[in-house]
Parts: structure tokens; C-alpha cells; sequence
């Protein structure tokens, strides 16, 4: 963790990033699926999930990428508890919203 | 050994960065991959869920379909809630030097799934039998 060059040794940032962004195009997928698979009904929740998806792969992986190396080389945990549970709370909604239009339709 | 919760039950507790000490970076890293892991699988149930609802309309009775997208979206609910709270517990154990907990979360999706897959062998065996 000393030498800068070293920073993302084994590339540890750059997976999480990537992690970050194959979750944010799953999301992607899913919400394309429900928007598709309820035309005619409510489109909100797989909008939103298409929206929050692009957000995740394009900005956040990125954003997330630059975050940890930043910690890494303030010698400070890169733990990020808000967006962890911000990301499982939205798509907790979405899917309730979901299963409830799906199911009450 | 600040803030070391009975067993991770009590409902105040404090926030993770006042406990412990910072873990090797790698494992919170991991931690949160795994995280993601645990959401995308979450995902990937939302996607059964739509699927059988809709995109399959002549296959089996439509309760019977309507009970298994059920099923397969309240296990979406489970995995996506228990993602963070597994993610959670983890990172305090981390910062505790304490050993990962285990969790029901394997056991619930497993279990779940199953029960799925037999509703939709089910409904194969039901749609060869009408041919």
C-alpha cells in the first residue's frame, strides 16, 4: 500500500468496479424485461430500474473505481455502508412494486 | 473490542465505522462483490418471476403459474433484503476480527428454488399429458 504503482494490486478495485457495473446491466436487463413484459400496464418500476441500472454500470462502477483507489491511498477503510444499502433498499422497492402490478393486475 | 454485539441481535447498534479497526481492504472489497453477487441473484429471480407471468401464457393453469411467480418474487424480496443484511454482519465480523457468520440465506434461496423447479416440472409433465 506504500508504493502508488501498487495500489490496485490484484486488481482488487478494478473487479469491484466491475462487479459494480455487471449488477448495474443485470438491472439493466430486468427492468428491459418487466417494461416489456407489462406493456399496456404500469412501466414505473421497470423504468426505474432500467434508469437506476445505467446509473450503477455508468457512474457508479467509475465512481466507485476512483473512490476505493482514493481510500487506498489515504490508508483508510473503503467501506461504503450509504450506497450499499441505498442500492439494496431501491432494488427491494422495485421489486415489491413489481410483484404487487404483476400479481394484482 | 468497542461495541461487540450480543450475538448481532440488539436493535441499536452502532455505526460500523466506530468499531473495531479497519479490516485488510481486500476483504471489504470482497465483501461487497459478494454483496453484488447476492443482489444479481436477486435480480435473476425478479427476471423468473416476470417471465413465468408473462411471457409464457399457455403453459400449465394460471394459478398455478401465479403461485410459482409469487414464490419466485417473495425469494427475489428475501435475497435482496438479506444481501445487505448479510453484507452487513459480515463487515462487522470483519472489522471485529470475529469469523463470518453463516446465515440462513443459502439455505432459504436452495430450498425456495427447489420447490420452484419441482412447480415447474410440474407444469411440463401437466402441458405434455393435454398434448
Amino acid at each position: 500500500m506504500k508504493d502508488t504503482a501498487l495500489l490496485d494490486a490484484g486488481a482488487q478495485a478494478e473487479r469491484t468496479a466491475l462487479a459494480w457495473q455487471r449488477t448495474g446491466l443485470s438491472a439493466l436487463g430486468v427492468g428491459a424485461l418487466l417494461v416489456h413484459a407489462e406493456s399496456g400496464t404500469d412501466p414505473i418500476p421497470g423504468v426505474l430500474l432500467m434508469a437506476a441500472g445505467a446509473m450503477a454500470a455508468a457512474v457508479l462502477a467509475p465512481l466507485r473505481y476512483r473512490r476505493v483507489l482514493y481510500s487506498l491511498r489515504s490508508q483508510r477503510s473503503p467501506v461504503a455502508p450509504r450506497t450499499t444499502a441505498a442500492l439494496a433498499m431501491l432494488v427491494c422497492v422495485v421489486v415489491a412494486v413489481a410483484a404487487a402490478s404483476l400479481v394484482l393486475r | 473490542m468497542v461495541g461487540r454485539s450480543e450475538r448481532g441481535r440488539d436493535r441499536r447498534r452502532p455505526p460500523l465505522a466506530s468499531i473495531g479497526s479497519d479490516p485488510d481492504y481486500r476483504f471489504t472489497l470482497a465483501n461487497e462483490r459478494t454483496f453484488l453477487a447476492w443482489l444479481r441473484t436477486g435480480l435473476g429471480l425478479v427476471a423468473g418471476g416476470v417471465a413465468l407471468a408473462s411471457l409464457v401464457p399457455e403453459f400449465g393453469p394460471r394459478v398455478f403459474r401465479t403461485a410459482l411467480t409469487v414464490l419466485l418474487l417473495v425469494l427475489a424480496l428475501v435475497v435482496t433484503a438479506g444481501s445487505y443484511l448479510r453484507w452487513e454482519r459480515a463487515e462487522r465480523a470483519l472489522r471485529e476480527k470475529r469469523s463470518l457468520p453463516t446465515g440462513v440465506l443459502p439455505r432459504l434461496l436452495v430450498s425456495g428454488l427447489v420447490v420452484v423447479i419441482l412447480g415447474v416440472a410440474a407444469l411440463a409433465v401437466l402441458e405434455l399429458i393435454r398434448q
